[in-house]
């Protein structure tokens, strides 16, 4: 087998360029979900909130024929699902693993039920794709400018949320309430941050991002919805957070690397010769998981310290210590 | 005063006894998961009433209906009971889906290959090697994580997909059932098959599961392990006290709660479907992560739990047939139901 | 925090007058279907694993349509059947249970049929076995034979000499498919290669998408997919690299316009016919195979018109449409490779 035809500068290119796109959506959730984590809340709601979001954007973007509407509507749907979710794991405390598994339940539900009254029994209902645009200048760097500067316009929309969800939780008064409310919710309390209004707005923001990658997803890679086209995404997301031990950064960079495994053992099959290949599939199958799991214990067993929020998962009560 | 505390004096007045609150609650979140459960089914072009005496009916109205929820308990009592122990130690084991998929396997493999022919013998190796499976691919977690302090969440929920992977290459190549067009592995030997129940269409298994709800229970609350389980559930700081080695907790709990994962996969394998089939299981391992916390952790609980769930899922699937309301609603009422139910129980206890 | 039996009360309350309530009106769904001799429409369920915009599910819904349009069967039906065996089991009896005569199982279940019945010997069943009950009977689905064809024309379209296939994974409905295709461009072409990917999904279309650009990058240009996800991604692929591609199972040239030769149907009317009328005239037992391939108008390759991305040689045209015949007429015998 030729291993420049997969590594070799020109194929290794296409190879990230394409992974880098489809990671995207993932990506995108996995951030918003470090948000809502590290306020202290587990929101296993994610896939629900990611379907959600491609159905509407879906929907909007064919019957209205507006990507921007479409992208508008997907993350309008997460961010409802976010306010759903914080009205019961925040107002009302019950189970958030239980609160996030049924919002899936709910979301996977209603998304098939209403794809199906719509286009049931008819041909499978496509738009039409978004283009890619180079970027000026940027796109002409070796290596890097065909990777991630020609891409479409929902991609370079979602770097620059992804980005700008990282600074939000680094350098602002909000990303600081954030860290002290899931870290530590009776001190923060204490201070007069608002325990229930931080964990709230993250959820929102959670919200809001699977639900732009459902948008992405749809409008920017697939032009179609099928039914449960999230493909367990949130899941993954979900995972990735841990992996990127609640690091915005390391979490975008698991996105990718997931992604990238992903789309290298599709690549490594075409190449090898798929049927005369003895190497069962389902090696291929598992790279994204076993190297993604290697990764996870080689860094863990590097690094040491336990990242997780102290508060996760548990709802808090005021006045009483924790 | 915050919404949850109006809302719990507008259903149940402090006035009144603490036990007399509860039962109020409980019912009406029955009551109300009910209603939210007919809009479903109004949005989805059916008539309440009448879907859920569909529901119940097919539930519930003949034996074989009730065999068909028995059947769908089990795993979720079997696997349910030890991830309430491992919850409970704070050990959160996400992978059950995968040990139950491994221990079918290799209790599968077992059925199939091993030249015993005596029943109760093969069914006995099937089992044990199931039981060691589920238990071998949970220590793997309980290692990573006693040893290196890696997160158990995602490296149970990793290992879901590498089993299932490894589940489909042997069925696929190795012991695929001759002539099947699709993925179907081989059939086990017909004296590793669970027998069944007369009239009930449910497999003996029953009986194991029921028999491990007060075993389970008397673990948990009358022994050393179990009260030691608690306390490093607590906090690590109570943990300590209590002298708990925390990381051999830690791979002991992984081995129960995936020996008992491994148990029910070997369980649909050789009673349910006797064959290795891909679809002894969706999501299973991770509807018993619901039945385990909808049951409070504890033994009895699981098992109401168990059946509650079995109960709408098994209704629901005839519900979608007979009221003409897709499937896919009907995956969603048990969720809204689950969720009323903890609202209540928050309710209850303000 | 323990279950207290007070909370436990209420809930066991309702359930237990509830069923009290179902169990008195559990009379009235009493087992046993219409059996064999039935006036008229029969009552028929087909019981799909998918949505109907799902290629694989839309031939089976479409087919049972028609005959419901013809007057032949009074038609229930669902969608997205549960994924697990024991919830596929419940689905089927609960149309056992309900009176149904025939069954039409639109996909691999196997043991959710034979289970169902066994315990319901009155009602009859189609499915995709590859074992006989008596009242369960097997639909064959000789896709590859079709195949073959659409890989005669691709040998003459590829000017890369390299095609290419995906699928959701390497079963032996999938496997005859792709080596029938690389077999009938073989015929067409001595010089053609094949690459072959299976996904391991069969509903992901992003990763259908992807392993399809993974063909286009090696160089593939005419390609073909075995599963809806792998088609629907390949179809969105071809579009986007303007290259050629066949559809799968049904029509699916409105999906890439331009872009799709032909696609590779698979009829049930056929099959559902025949075992309608077999329960209507009491020949369904025993059981049998039903197998309606290309001569029978099971299968077939239906060309696009639209396309557009390159003439279609006439030579390799003539081809194809001889060895059509021979297929046919009973002639020539497409090779099934069903792999190891």
């Amino acid at each position: 087998m030729d291993w420049s035809e997969i590594f070799g500068p020109d194929a290794l290119v296409v190879l990230l360029s394409s992974s880098v796109a489809f990671a995207m959506p993932t990506a995108l959730a996995a951030v918003g979900e470090t948000v809502a984590e590290r306020a202290g809340v587990l929101n296993l709601g994610l896939e629900g909130m990611l379907l959600s979001g491609a159905l509407a954007s879906f929907l909007v973007a064919y019957y209205v024929g507006s990507v921007a509407l479409g992208t508008l509507a997907g993350v309008a749907i997460g961010v409802g699902l976010g306010a759903l979710m914080a009205f019961l794991s925040v107002t009302l405390r019950t189970e958030q693993i239980i609160n996030g598994i049924a919002i899936v339940l709910v979301a996977q539900g209603i998304t098939a039920f209403t794809f199906e009254k719509l286009f049931g029994g008819g041909d499978q209902p496509t738009i039409a794709g978004i283009p890619d645009v180079d970027v000026p200048l940027l796109h002409s760097i070796p290596g890097v400018g065909p990777v991630l500067f020609e891409q479409n316009v929902l991609f370079y929309i979602s770097v620059a949320v992804a980005l700008g969800v990282c600074l939000l939780l680094a350098r602002t008064r909000f990303g600081l309430s954030v860290s002290a409310v899931g870290e530590s919710p009776a001190a923060a309390e204490a201070m007069a941050v608002s325990v229930a209004r931080t964990r709230w707005l993250a959820l929102l923001v959670g919200g809001g991002m699977a639900g732009l990658g459902g948008a992405v997803l749809v409008l920017g890679q697939l032009n179609v919805f099928e039914e449960d086209v999230s493909g367990g995404r949130g899941w993954i997301a979900i995972a990735l957070v841990i992996f990127g031990r609640w690091n915005p950064l390391f979490v975008l960079g698991g996105a990718f690397l997931f992604g990238f495994t992903d789309a290298l053992q599709i690549r490594v099959q075409a190449v090898s010769g798929g049927i005369a290949s003895t190497v069962p599939t389902e090696i291929f199958g598992a790279l994204p998981y076993a190297v993604t799991l290697i990764v996870m214990v080689a860094a863990t067993v590097w690094a040491g310290r336990d990242a997780q929020p102290s508060a996760l998962g548990v709802p808090f009560r005021k006045g009483v210590s924790a | 005063m915050s919404v949850s505390q109006a809302t719990a004096r507008l259903i149940a007045p402090p006035g009144l006894n603490r036990r007399l609150r509860a039962i109020l609650a409980s019912t009406g979140a029955v009551l109300l998961s009910l209603v939210v459960g007919g809009l479903l089914i109004v949005i989805a072009g059916g008539e309440p009433i009448s879907a859920y005496r569909a529901l119940l009916d097919g539930a519930l109205g003949t034996p074989y209906g009730m065999g068909q929820v028995l059947v769908l308990a089990i795993p979720l009592i079997i696997i349910g009971l030890g991830l309430a122990l491992a919850f409970r130690g704070r050990v959160y084991n996400i992978g059950a889906e995968g040990q139950l998929f491994m221990g079918a396997l290799a209790s599968g493999v077992v059925a199939i290959l091993l030249p015993v022919g005596f029943g109760p013998l093969l069914i006995a190796a099937a089992v044990v090697a199931g039981v060691l499976a589920g238990a071998g691919w949970g220590a793997i977690v309980g290692v990573l994580r006693a040893r290196w302090g890696v997160n158990e969440v995602i490296t149970s929920l990793l290992l879901n997909f590498v089993a299932i992977l490894i589940f489909t290459y042997i069925v696929r190549r190795p012991l695929r059932a001759p002539g099947s067009p699709d993925l179907q592995g081989r059939a086990i030997q017909p004296d590793a098959a669970l027998p069944a129940l007369p009239d009930l269409a449910v497999h003996i298994g029953l009986f194991l599961a029921l028999a491990l709800v007060p075993l389970a229970a008397y673990l948990m609350s009358r022994t050393p392990f179990g009260f030691r389980v608690r306390m490093m559930g607590f906090n690590a700081e109570a943990g300590r006290t209590a002298g708990v080695r925390s990381g051999r907790m830690v791979v002991g709990l992984m081995l129960i709660s995936g020996g008992l994962a491994g148990l029910a996969g070997t369980l649909q394998i050789l009673g349910v479907a006797e064959r290795l089939d891909p679809g002894i299981s969706q999501g299973y391992g991770f509807t018993a992560i619901v039945v385990a916390l909808l049951g409070r952790l504890n033994a009895v609980g699981v098992l109401l739990a168990a059946l509650f769930i079995a109960l709408l899922q098994s209704g629901g699937q005839a519900m979608s047939v007979i009221e003409g309301v897709p499937y896919a609603i009907v995956l969603a009422i048990p969720g809204v139901f689950v969720v009323f139910l903890l609202i209540a129980d928050r309710l209850a206890r303000d | 925090m323990r279950l207290t039996k007070w909370k436990a009360v209420p809930i066991c309350l309702a359930a237990a007058a509830l069923a009290a309530g179902a169990a008195s009106c559990g009379d009235d769904d009493d087992g046993g279907g219409g059996g064999g001799q039935a006036e008229g429409k029969v009552k028929t369920a087909i019981v799909l694993p998918c949505a109907t915009s799902d290629p694989w599910c839309k031939q089976g819904y479409d087919a049972a349509k028609a005959l419901q349009k013809q007057g032949a069967i009074d038609l229930q039906v669902t969608t997205n059947a549960p994924q697990d065996t024991a919830g596929v089991t419940r689905v089927l009896a609960q149309y056992a249970q309900g009176g149904t005569q025939l069954i039409l199982a639109h996909s691999t279940w196997q043991d959710a049929a034979f289970d169902v019945a066994k315990q319901f010997p009155d009602v009859d069943i189609a499915s995709y076995s590859f074992e006989l009950r008596d009242n369960v009977a097997i639909l064959e689905e000789p896709i590859y034979q079709a195949a073959f064809l659409a890989g005669m024309l691709a040998g003459g379209l590829t000017e890369s000499n390299t095609i290419a296939g995906s699928a959701g994974q390497d079963v032996p409905l999938c496997h005859a498919e792709l080596e029938a295709f690389e077999d009938g461009a073989k015929r067409t072409n001595k010089q053609v290669k094949m690459i072959d990917t299976y996904i391991g999904d069969w509903n992901d279309s992003a990763k259908g998408k992807q392993a399809t650009q993974a063909q286009i990058d090696q160089g593939a240009d005419v390609v073909l997919a075995c599963g809806g996800g792998p088609a629907t991604g390949m179809a969105q692929a071809i579009k986007e690299a303007n290259i050629s591609g066949f559809g799968y199972v049904g029509d699916m040239s409105s999906q890439a316009p331009n872009n799709m030769v032909g696609s590779i149907l698979y009829n049930l009317e056929p099959y559902f016919k025949a075992a309608v009328d077999d329960v209507k005239n009491d020949t369904f037992r025993p059981a049998k195979r039903y197998e309606f391939g290309l001569a029978d108008g099971g299968v077939s390759l239906q060309l696009n018109d639209g396309y557009a991305v390159k003439e279609i040689p006439a030579d390799v045209m003539d081809q194809m449409k001889q060895v059509q015949e021979q297929i046919k007429s009973g002639k020539f015998k497409v090779p099934y490779e069903a792999g190891a």
